[in-house]
């Protein structure tokens, strides 16, 4: 699968989860070996195998996350 | 960062440094360096351009360029002494690949100085709070991870700052946001990254 490919697939999972609150980031990341794979984010308590088959059709690697803690803008 | 639009020679930080997150309006003054630090703080430029982060939708560019006035001198985009690169210009490089996943970045910024990470994902759309405006949702970030979390790579005061590749010295995006949080049980501290070609592209600006 080709980088490109990887990217385009990210697309598709954004627009698969665009309504779900509980995903707090989709995007493209990396393995220790070099692989690029989709990366979603969700809050605690997210069931990680349904997002894992919801997105099973858009035919590239998916790494779910269990993240808590808040991002902020860095005010001064 | 130092940049050149068709209306004359000006900066690019955030529109939540610059522009209020979209409240202000073109032509307000813009103050250096801000009263909160010096009380030297004197009119440098005016607004020029700004996003809104203030809507529903999602948000690609937190970003806000102002004019500087034509008397106000500049030393461009020159790492300034005692700093790791020092001398050298950091210049408006090219859109970064999927592939720099991994690449090691810079920064120079107003509250933790010089610091390092490395790219940790790409097109990321997180969720941000910002200040007096709640919850906004972002979309096509770079993410820098920490070293450690207990080593920033940014801190609240560092927004706007330039991120740079310290190989090439090309200018990646602008410092957005950030902090610590657990990620499957493990503390980590990570960066958002507003990619710097989007505004640039956006608002017809080029290097000096």
């Amino acid at each position: 699968m080709s980088s490109k490919d990887v990217v385009i697939a990210a697309e598709r999972a954004r627009g698969l989860l665009q309504d779900r609150s509980e995903v707090e980031s989709v995007g493209v990341s990396r393995d220790k070996d070099g692989d690029l794979f989709v990366r979603v984010d969700v809050g605690p308590g997210t069931d990680k195998a349904g997002i894992h088959r919801l997105l099973a059709q858009i035919g590239a690697p998916v790494v779910v996350r269990i993240v808590s803690g808040r991002l902020t803008a860095h005010w001064s | 960062m130092f940049l050149k639009s068709a209306d004359g020679i000006g900066i690019l930080s955030n529109s939540h440094v610059l522009a209020w997150c979209g409240r202000a309006r073109r032509g307000d003054p813009i103050f250096a360096p801000h009263p909160d630090d010096s009380s030297t703080a004197r009119k440098i430029g005016k607004l020029h351009r700004f996003t809104s982060l203030i809507n529903d939708d999602e948000v690609a560019l937190d970003a806000a360029f102002a004019l500087l006035e034509k008397e106000i001198a500049y030393s461009g985009n020159v790492v300034p002494d005692g700093l790791p690169d020092a001398g050298k210009a950091i210049k408006a490089g090219k859109p970064l690949p999927v592939e720099a996943i991994g690449l090691r970045v810079a920064k120079i910024g107003r509250t933790s100085q010089s610091t390092s990470g490395v790219i940790g994902a790409f097109n990321v759309g997180p969720k941000l709070i910002y200040r007096g405006l709640g919850e906004v949702k972002l979309t096509g970030m770079l993410e820098v991870q920490w070293d450690s979390p207990r080593k920033a790579f940014s801190e609240g005061g560092d927004s706007g700052s330039v991120v740079y590749r310290p190989d090439t010295m090309e200018a990646v995006g602008l410092v957005v946001g950030g902090g610590r949080r657990i990620v499957d049980g493990v503390e980590q501290g990570v960066t958002i990254v507003c990619p710097l070609t989007l505004a640039m592209a956006e608002w017809s600006l080029s290097p000096l």
